[in-house]
């Protein structure tokens, strides 16, 4: 309290300021968090706002104008339209394989004596990180319909003239896609079931409700809306995918949405239409915000369900007795399809020099020429850009994610609220949005010679951790409200400033959630396809697009060459995520 | 060494009118005195100790501590609670859970400036654990203190950096009813043998009077009255501070004149009816323990409030029994050390100096007159 101690608001900054810091309390003195909130937040206006104002953007003979010429031309263009239809096709079978695993893998998981089912859970979890267009490209391998060679291997062993399966088509693709969502769609339903009171199914049998009646009339109906909040989520997902379709589709010239508008973007002949990518994208965003508002009605419908329930209340398991069997064998098949199968099919065509059927013949040609004949002075390339993705993405947005939301949880602030509303948008926007909607701020905000795009890889570190966000803040606001705040208070008496006590108070706290967080985030990043790919440039290209474009130029054998050595890179990655976030696994939505 | 002024603050509920937390704070704490904020919860006594420390931003007012304005709308100055220099207790004790004993006493040390050196720090940290009792448990972890030992690191830690003002906010009522007795003793002491100014919160009165120099009462973001403890009890200024100090006994009546109140159980002489007048209708107060039991009945009564009466109840309750005794049909509860018998006539005296007069109005006002 000496004298120097006190500050007169008029001395530091004039009226304004003293108005401000008397209606938000300290808030001035925590300028930086405020400042970090808005740009973050900020960007993900922007990149919203540019995909709105360039689909109404019209270029004709007297100039720029407004008017809905490009949503006109998405509905006329038979292709545009096709490719809609595509999508929904796509969707709807990657939908429906996605559950019809998810849910007895969550149920299984959840409400059984399966033998080992603390596994299943952080099985799923770390299935999930194996980019699905590894997946994709084992499947290919596998089922194409002339050169797949589990086809192949079908038609020598069985009577049968033609492939048995198809992977490049619609269904194939929806299979793919939907068996590597099993995954993300699992954990949301596990946790239905775990927000389940099990006494409600107790009376059911205390009542002498045989089991299935049981299944039917009371468990499945009080999942529905926790499994419609999820089928919704996972649909905003899948018609944005993109790995899938860019690996199976695009050169097969099955477009899905995304594929559509990637190669709107990057024409091979003509000049890009942006106005057609920003009128598709601003469909995609509408139909995507209209199935978060269902999903948001689901949810808040659910807590009608909500029942009183004790602590750790875990009973009611079902015994499977010889079924568990069954029961891994489903659990099993999704790790197969998912990760097993593909990584083998990826190994098997690294070693070979075409694709072929294993047989002694092809045994004998196994050799590392693959792994040579990579150019690997590229490749050093995209390792750098991934590796700089890898630690300032997770880094960079959780320092964004605790700025807001620390003004979200710890500050009295009006606008606390629109911040977090605004956080939360990237986790129900398909990240392909934000990767258009930064591409066309780019291209058409900023002159060309600016070159945004050519400058490395600012723009995609910009772009990954605005579609992180949501994630760091739903992980940090939790972790800051299990913090008392008196905690806080007593550092601030104890003469902290706000920079202070978020450093030595709250960060010490919450440094297990921050490390599960960063290692989660971390590996995304690394993983990511989607983006990377809508942004690339000659100084840009990741570890992912390189392998994908290896890929699309029709060298199977390199581009499986250097996934593997990809998936070592993670494997050590994984492990770590593994050992810290064992405790965490299970908050991941 | 605090001076409040005019001090107010609302809080907007969310789609709910605005609650005043704090409607017109005046209030003077000189040095080294132990002050307590007496009140229910709600009355908003925390939400006034959160201003002083900066912890809470008010809307209207100032407050002045030490000489210092740490807090003036007019002048718009806010001192943030880091640079106030404050002692505080939280009701949770707020011990970071990460840091040792020592780490939770030093870092506030940490932060004086001109910085300490080392030893020093090392030095109060020691004196301020042996302070409180804890000597030699510096490296300690906290998560697996006992509540009595989190509440003395607490104390030590609010102490270490010796600040003129130490605020404490419900420091006891999560410790148990023995511990709490014995830790009251223990800040007693200390407040005694340190010079320090004292601002301390509770809800529970007997905490309040056996630790007080003085007293504010509070009650919906109003001080009710503020004194001694011993004002509170005897001279309340209002018939809530009456009911939140101990039971009382409430008697309906009418003024007759400044010095007499007609009520159902006979006519009162009063010493102080304040601004009552003739006429007017009222409530007095009298404690249990001022009403006299005298042996006879019927020729008491025509002596100054002396009142025959029958006794219908009678609890024992080892060191004291509480009587309820009928005055005509009014029951009154009596405390006493005396034994009489249930169901006997008895004499009721009720001294002219023990009774408070309100006005009637503000019975109404009461939570819930239960006389319990």
């Amino acid at each position: 309290m000496r004298g120097s101690a006190v500050y007169h608001a008029e001395e530091r900054g004039g009226e304004a300021l003293a108005a401000l810091r008397l209606r938000i309390g300290h808030a001035a003195e925590r300028l930086p968090l405020p400042l970090i909130a808005f740009v973050t937040l900020g960007l993900v206006v922007v990149f919203l706002v540019v995909i709105v104002q360039v689909s109404l953007q019209v270029e004709d003979d007297s100039g720029t104008r407004y008017g809905l010429d490009n949503f006109r031309l998405l509905y006329t263009d038979p292709f545009t339209a096709k490719a809609f239809l595509n999508t929904a096709v796509f969707a709807g079978v990657a939908l429906v394989v996605a559950f019809a695993f998810a849910i007895p893998c969550a149920w299984l998981a959840e409400r059984t004596t399966l033998p080992g089912r603390g596994l299943v859970f952080p099985l799923l979890t770390v299935t999930l990180l194996v980019p699905s267009f590894f997946t994709a490209m084992g499947w290919v391998i596998l089922f194409h319909p002339r050169i797949g060679i589990a086809n192949k291997a079908l038609m020598q062993i069985l009577p049968i003239e033609q492939a048995p399966f198809n992977v490049v088509s619609l269904v194939g693709m929806g299979w793919v896609e939907g068996i590597a969502l099993v995954p993300l769609a699992f954990i949301m339903i596990a946790a239905s079931f775990r927000a389940m009171d099990p006494a409600l199914e107790e009376s059911a049998r205390v009542h002498g409700i045989p089991f299935f009646t049981r299944l039917r009339r009371i468990t499945l109906p009080l999942l529905t809306p926790g499994i419609l909040g999820a089928v919704l989520y996972v649909a905003a997902i899948t018609i944005a995918a993109f790995d899938i379709p860019a690996v199976i589709g695009l050169s097969n010239r099955i477009h899905t949405f995304s594929t559509f508008v990637y190669t709107t973007a990057l024409p091979l002949e003509e000049v890009p239409n942006y106005g057609l990518i920003g009128a598709s994208s601003a469909v995609m965003l509408v139909v995507g915000l209209l199935l978060t508002w269902r999903y948001m009605i689901v949810i808040g419908e659910s807590h009608r369900y909500a029942v009183v329930r004790g602590k750790d209340y875990r009973a009611n398991l079902v015994d499977l007795g010889g079924w568990a069997v069954l029961g891994w064998a489903i659990v099993g098949a999704v790790i197969v399809f998912n990760v097993v199968l593909p990584l083998l099919a990826l190994t098997w065509v690294s070693l070979i020099p075409f694709l072929q059927v294993p047989s002694a013949a092809a045994f004998g040609t196994m050799s590392l020429d693959n792994f040579r004949a990579v150019p690997w002075a590229n490749l050093m390339t995209g390792l750098r850009n991934s590796v700089i993705l890898l630690v300032t993405v997770p880094t960079l947005s959780l320092v964004a994610g605790m700025a807001i939301s620390w003004l979200v949880i710890r500050s009295n602030w009006r606008m606390a609220r629109t911040l977090d509303v605004l956080a939360f948008l990237p986790h129900v926007i398909p990240n392909l949005i934000f990767a258009v909607g930064a591409f066309l701020l780019a291209i058409v905000w900023f002159p060309a010679h600016w070159g945004l795009f050519e400058r490395g890889i600012g723009i995609i570190i910009l772009v990954y951790v605005v579609t992180r966000i949501s994630f760091a803040t739903r992980m940090l606001n939790s972790g800051l409200v299990q913090i008392h705040e008196e905690l806080d208070e007593a550092g601030y008496v104890a003469g902290l400033g706000p920079m202070g006590v978020i450093r030595k108070i709250l960060v010490p706290l919450l440094s297990p959630t921050l490390l599960y967080s960063w290692l989660w985030m971390a590996l995304l990043a690394f993983r990511e396809l989607t983006m990377a790919a809508f942004l690339a440039s000659r100084d840009n290209l990741t570890l992912p697009v390189i392998i994908w474009s290896m890929w699309t130029a029709g060298r199977l054998n390199q581009a499986a060459a250097v996934a593997l050595v990809f998936v070592g890179l993670m494997t050590p990655l994984i492990v770590l995520y593994y050992v810290f976030g064992r405790r965490h696994i299970g908050v991941v939505q | 060494m605090i001076e409040i002024r005019g001090l107010a603050k609302d809080f907007q509920r969310a789609g709910e009118s605005t609650v005043h937390a704090l409607r017109t704070i005046d209030l003077t704490v000189e040095r080294g005195e132990f002050f307590v904020l007496l009140g229910p919860s709600g009355s908003g006594k925390t939400t006034l100790l959160r201003c002083v420390a900066g912890l809470a931003v008010p809307d209207r007012g100032e407050i002045v501590l030490d000489g210092v304005t740490v807090y003036s709308r007019e002048k718009r100055v806010l001192v943030p609670p880091e640079r106030r220099g404050l002692g505080m207790v939280f009701q949770s004790y707020a011990i970071w859970p990460h840091m040792t004993i020592f780490e939770n006493v030093a870092l506030p040390l940490a932060q004086k400036r001109p910085r300490l050196g080392k030893a020093e720090i090392r030095e109060r940290v020691s004196q301020a654990l042996s302070l409180v009792g804890l000597e030699g448990m510096e490296r300690r972890p906290t998560p697996l203190l006992s509540g009595g030992q989190q509440q003395r690191v607490a104390l030590a830690r609010s102490l270490a950096t010796e600040p003129v003002l130490l605020l404490m906010d419900e420091p006891l009522s999560n410790l148990d009813a023995r511990l709490r007795e014995e830790v009251r003793k223990e800040i007693r002491n200390l407040a005694a043998r340190l010079d320090i100014t004292i601002l301390y919160v509770t809800h529970d009165q007997m905490e309040a009077m056996e630790l007080a120099d003085r007293i504010a009462v509070m009650h919906e973001g109003d001080i009710l009255q503020q004194g001694s403890p011993e004002d509170l009890y005897r001279k309340p200024a209002d018939p809530r501070v009456a009911q939140f100090f101990g039971s009382t006994n409430w008697i309906d009546g009418r003024m007759r004149d400044k010095d007499a109140v007609e009520t159902a159980v006979g006519c009162l002489a009063v010493t102080d009816s304040g601004e009552r007048t003739a006429g007017e209708a009222v409530v007095v107060a009298v404690r249990p323990e001022d009403v006299e039991l005298t042996p006879h009945g019927q020729e008491e009564a025509a002596r100054e409030n002396r009142f025959p009466g029958r006794v219908v109840s009678n609890v024992f309750l080892g060191d004291h029994r509480v009587y309820t005794v009928e005055v005509g049909e009014h029951p009154l509860l009596v405390r006493t050390l005396a034994s009489v018998l249930l169901g006997g006539d008895v004499g009721v005296r009720i001294p002219r100096e023990k009774v408070c007069v309100f006005r009637a109005r503000s019975r109404d006002e009461l939570p819930s007159a239960d006389g319990s």
